[in-house]
């Protein structure tokens, strides 16, 4: 999963050329295939949606999870091979951190490994992108596969989109235990307000997106000075664009937590991916202890929203293991 | 989706034909496939007959049984099989041979069925099957080319 992801927005199709930090976090998305003795060819596990169904690869159906479904007819256990595919994912689908694309990343890494097929990581994360692109026909950026297969701290420079170059940040140990990821309790789905913002870009040239990038090079240089304020600030700037690009991009919910944050002088906040309603906000904090009574505070204000415990992730995408022969 | 290498040899198109339609040979050339037998008491070249080739993909593993059959099989000119179900194969190796100068130029070649989901598997990763596909190919061929020309 990622957060931070200060440039979100100009890393799509319209909003070039793109500039993006983001920010690698786990808990994120386990992939487990195994053999089994059939007699379904693969079983899917979707334990987090209480869902586990037999599917016959490429044959025509009612998809109950279309990216799920969609990666595996992509990418079937080859010959006969019988499988039970488990999917994981302690983070809401929804939550704005790139979900869909961590698990569009971990299944195609693991199928791909499971069937044989030698692929860097830079390609999954291609892959994945063109799955949901061009297998689904969504909209999708390109920072959220990246993030997902090379963890860490990165800056991306887009263009011409998809083509992305990644450059590693370095680590910055203080960043994590100051980070609090809040789930706002509903998936973000602002499908009007994200063709809006589209339309509007198509038709003129928003300067919003200029300040995007601006916050994205900002934050490349807070992590690099190791600059929690700046750092902070990036991520206000950021906020402030997206809200430039759309007034509903950051929604109800996240100007509440936005609120508390800032009685709490924390550093920083962004409302984590496109934005709109749902979704999640991260918070930097001064120090740790700021950090726990921040949450706290979140935590009381509304039952719906949930700190979600996390750590920056120093690795991205890892496949173990093979299956075997029969 | 579709492509070929050929190569030259110095040898008759029969000979090198007996060789690339002989599925039980398959192992000695084939990069992926280590071992073929013929099925349902078959025991040579024929349009509509199967076999079945053992493969270890790219190599490295998984390790499976795929079913083929003979799509074309005309002696000192082509040998062809689909791999999968025989009315829709997922994908058609094929063998061309072609007279030239004192010997003959061997194309062989793949054409991946352009269901849905292959071409989805294309966009995805078929960069990466299609250069396999390509090395492992001249690999087979330079392995004929040595025997027929040794």
């Amino acid at each position: 999963m990622r957060i931070c992801d200060n440039g979100g927005w100009t890393d799509t199709w319209f909003g070039g050329p793109g500039r993006v930090v983001n920010v690698a976090v786990i808990p994120g998305v386990e992939v487990s295939i195994r053999r089994t003795s059939g007699p379904d060819l693969v079983v899917l596990d979707v334990a987090t949606f209480g869902a586990r169904y037999p599917i016959v690869p490429g044959a025509s159906r009612a998809a109950r999870h279309p990216l799920l479904e969609a990666a595996i007819d992509a990418l079937p256990p080859p010959g006969s091979i019988a499988v039970e595919i488990s999917v994981r994912s302690a983070i809401p689908a929804g939550s704005g951190t790139g979900t869909s694309a961590a698990v569009a990343v971990a299944l195609l890494g693991a199928l791909a490994a499971a069937r044989g097929e030698q692929c860097s990581r830079r390609h999954i994360a291609y892959a994945a992108h063109r799955l949901e692109v061009e297998g689904l026909r969504v909209e999708s950026g390109i920072q959220d596969q990246l993030s997902a297969t090379f963890g860490g701290i990165n800056y991306l420079e887009i263009d011409p989109y998809p083509e992305a170059t990644v450059e590693p940040l370095p680590a910055w140990d203080e960043l994590g235990p100051r980070l609090t990821l809040v789930f706002l309790g509903m998936a973000h789905d602002s499908p009007a307000v994200h063709r809006q913002v589209i339309e509007d870009v198509g038709r003129h040239q928003s300067g919003a997106l200029s300040q995007l990038r601006h916050a994205a090079v900002a934050a490349r240089d807070a992590v690099i000075a190791q600059d929690l304020g700046a750092f902070g600030r990036a991520m206000i700037a950021n906020t402030e664009a997206q809200k430039a690009l759309h007034p509903k991009l950051v929604g109800v919910d996240a100007t509440r937590v936005i609120a508390v944050a800032a009685g709490q002088r924390a550093v920083g906040w962004k409302v984590n991916g496109a934005g709109g309603d749902g979704g999640s906000v991260t918070i930097l904090s001064a120090t740790p202890p700021d950090k726990q009574v921040l949450e706290g505070l979140v935590a009381g204000l509304d039952t719906r929203y949930q700190v979600l415990p996390i750590q920056v992730a120093t690795v991205g995408l890892q496949v173990r293991g093979e299956l075997g022969t029969p | 989706m579709h492509d070929s290498v050929t190569v030259h040899m110095d040898a008759p198109p029969e000979r090198i034909w007996d060789l690339v339609s002989d599925v039980t040979k398959i192992g000695r050339y084939s990069p992926e496939t280590f071992e073929a037998e013929w099925l349902d008491g078959a025991t040579g070249p024929a349009v509509g007959a199967r076999f079945r080739g053992h493969v270890k993909r790219n190599g490295i593993g998984p390790i499976y049984w795929t079913t083929c059959t003979v799509t074309a099989s005309v002696p000192g000119r082509e040998f062809a099989f689909g791999v999968g179900s025989s009315d829709k194969p997922l994908n058609v190796w094929r063998y061309e041979l072609q007279p030239a100068g004192e010997g003959t130029d061997v194309t062989e070649s793949f054409d991946l069925s352009k269901t849905a989901m292959l071409r989805l598997y294309w966009a995805l990763l078929g960069w990466a099957r299609g250069r396999t596909n390509r090395n492992d190919m001249r690999t087979t061929l330079e392995r004929i080319k040595a025997e027929v020309e040794g």
